[in-house]
């Protein structure tokens, strides 16, 4: 049996934020929680956290790259790199994410990263393949933001099937515009399989939003950026978003995609179990600054802290989740805690064993120390990373 | 009890569907009609999903009631219990049941359980499907749960475990939200049952289902009031049943 226990001087979930706590972890899951007044002091193989944070671990529900890598590059590999990134930024589930490309390439995408998902190494070696995150083809050219015009298709529930082949069950979230005919019923289908609907790229009405909501969309992509925006008359994405509490926000807390005062507008509206920090992150995310790629023919380039088009079109970011939940420091550890981890792991349908630190729950677990840079990651009980020294 | 391990969640469902099925046709073939309570949660899902495809099942003969639902909760909020079982189960069925008594306890709770009690109470129950909580709870009746009470349905409130519980599988946005009392069927209506069918799938009941079997009987583990039901079947997956000692 494998047992150790981390020693914290605060440990923060969803629901509680405890100091001087001790974590005690027995085959890859949380099994108490203690003061550390009742526990002695840290033995061989224990882990003394100082003055560190202990948070769940991250979950990254957008995401198309980092390192250098691509998720659609075609192969496991790339997938792979990724996570193990992903996993020195404290995030310990993410869903790979497409973009609006050639069916084949989605197709092949879809096959890599359910091969992860259902692989007995998920977890291992980097953040765990919790599904994939489809965004795109069906999507609204004129809200495309950097995602390739020429591939941009209308909806239909036979071409997402062409795209997925067997692997429907690995598909956790697609991203798609109401407004575009036919897209209603591949809404409805997406929910009838357990799949989350999210509006984005879309340039939707607020009642073609309310029609997108009927048939059950229950999810905003990257709120705020590549949608029609709120207007006083014309509500827009923007406005439906902020008004329907049935509708959970993705937000890129990064200060250049969202002006931090919009993403505090937006939690206001939504309160804070209504709002999911993603990253967005592509390739040059982890790279130096002037790091460049393409996408689909497409150049883009790594510069003024973001990664843009020749025009400056804002083409994907090189956030993380640790620096996102370093960027909303305005808000409590436990509200980040449940924009970083928690709503994202509920809206998968996998909060009742991931996301808390609680009894019973898998030991998805991230260490930060001052000014929230990650010390110490854990998968399933294993130590996925550890950064030189736990101390500043 | 009896005590039937499955490998897999979908297998588990399935015997536990099988046998109720088996005992509703045997009830059918000697009676009019009959009576069966079944129960919601996530442990209920593949349950259910296989007992609505069981063949040769009048349910027409059958009046269906249920075991619990939330004080204060309209039939439109994603976690009501009657949203549901009409959604998951009546709505399903190949006819139409001979009536299905859903509790609705948005507005007032005690008259809702005296029109209950009034359906219920002079009722024999057939098969009760349920299900036991991370906290060992049996329909709402959390720890220390009433054992004495002979009346079918009652007001009870709800623990922090139980909510958590609720909160974890999704029904609610924030621990808030769970509501903090609710209707439920009582531990003596449960047991009042002719055969009680329960299925526990899942890692996270591992502890309730041992506090269930092998535990002493006692108010604080709820669903161990079953150990001296003549007939009833806990239907477990591997991970449920991981913590029972090898028999």
């Amino acid at each position: 049996m494998n047992r150790f226990r981390i020693f914290t001087s605060v440990c923060v979930d969803a629901l509680a934020e405890i100091s001087k706590c001790c974590v005690t972890i027995e085959n890859g899951r949380i099994v108490s929680l203690e003061a550390i007044a009742n526990s002695g002091s840290p033995q061989p193989g224990d882990i003394d956290g100082g003055r560190s944070v202990l948070m769940p671990g991250f979950v990254d529900i957008h995401i198309h790259g980092g390192a250098g890598k691509y998720v659609m590059d075609g192969g496991e590999e790339s997938i792979l790199e990724i996570a193990s990134h992903l996993a020195s930024h404290g995030i310990t589930g993410f869903l790979p994410t497409t973009v609006t490309a050639p069916r084949d390439e989605i197709r092949s995408t879809v096959e890599a990263s359910a091969q992860l998902f259902h692989s007995p190494d998920n977890g291992k070696s980097g953040a765990a393949v919790l599904g994939t995150h489809l965004e795109g083809p069906f999507i609204n050219p004129k809200k495309k933001g950097a995602q390739p015009e020429e591939y941009i298709i209308p909806p239909s529930v036979d071409e997402l099937m062409a795209q997925v082949g067997s692997h429907l069950d690995t598909i956790k979230v697609m991203t798609i515009a109401p407004e575009i005919p036919g897209a209603l019923d591949v809404i409805k289908f997406l929910c009838a399989n357990d799949i989350i609907a999210s509006i984005g790229h879309s340039n939707a009405s607020y009642d073609e939003m309310c029609l997108g909501i009927n048939a059950g969309a229950r999810h905003v992509t990257h709120c705020f950026n590549a949608m029609r925006p709120m207007e006083g008359r014309e509500p827009g994405v923007v406005g439906a978003t902020l008004m329907h509490k049935e509708l959970s926000a993705e937000l890129i807390w990064d200060n250049i995609h969202v002006h931090p005062a919009s993403c505090a507008a937006l939690i206001n509206a939504k309160g804070v179990d209504g709002v999911i920090f993603i990253s967005d992150g592509i390739q040059a995310a982890g790279m130096e600054e002037g790091f460049k790629f393409s996408i689909g023919g497409t150049q883009i380039i790594s510069k003024n802290g973001a990664a843009r088009l020749a025009d400056g079109t804002l083409a994907g970011s090189l956030l993380t989740l640790d620096r996102a939940v370093a960027n909303a420091h305005i808000l409590s550890l436990k509200d980040r805690a449940k924009m970083s981890s928690f709503n994202a792991l509920r809206a998968l349908g996998l909060s009742h064993r991931k996301g808390l630190i609680r009894p019973g729950y898998d030991a998805d677990l991230v260490l930060l120390g001052a000014n929230g840079t990650v010390k110490r990651t854990f998968i399933g009980g294993r130590e996925i990373y550890s950064a030189d020294s736990l101390v500043d | 009890m009896n005590i039937v391990i499955s490998e897999t969640k979908q297998e588990t469902g399935s015997k536990a569907a099988a046998l109720g099925a088996a005992v509703i046709r045997e009830v059918l073939s000697n009676r009019d009609s009959a009576n069966i309570i079944v129960a919601t949660g996530a442990s209920q899902f593949e349950m259910l999903d296989a007992l609505v495809r069981e063949p040769d099942i009048d349910w027409s003969r059958l009046t269906i009631f249920h075991l619990d639902e939330y004080v204060g909760m309209p039939e439109s909020h994603p976690a009501s219990f009657r949203k549901y079982l009409r959604e998951r189960f009546i709505n399903r069925l190949p006819v139409a049941p001979a009536a299905f008594h859903a509790i609705d306890a948005e507005f007032d709770p005690e008259i809702e359980c005296k029109r209950l009690n009034a359906l219920l109470g002079p009722l024999d129950v057939a098969v009760a499907f349920v299900g036991i909580g991370e906290n060992g709870h049996l329909a709402f009746n959390d720890p220390p749960a009433d054992f004495g009470t002979t009346e079918p349905y009652i007001v009870v409130d709800l623990d922090t475990e139980c909510r958590l519980q609720q909160l974890g599988e999704g029904w609610f946005p924030s621990l808030e939200d769970v509501p903090t009392e609710a209707i439920s069927m009582s531990i003596q209506q449960i047991l009042v049952s002719e055969v009680i069918i329960c299925t526990v799938p899942d890692l996270r009941k591992a502890k309730a289902v041992q506090g269930t079997v092998e535990g002493p009987m006692t108010p604080k583990v709820p669903a161990s009031s079953m150990q001296n039901h003549p007939k009833t079947t806990l239907f477990l997956d591997k991970p449920s049943a991981s913590l029972l000692k090898p028999q």
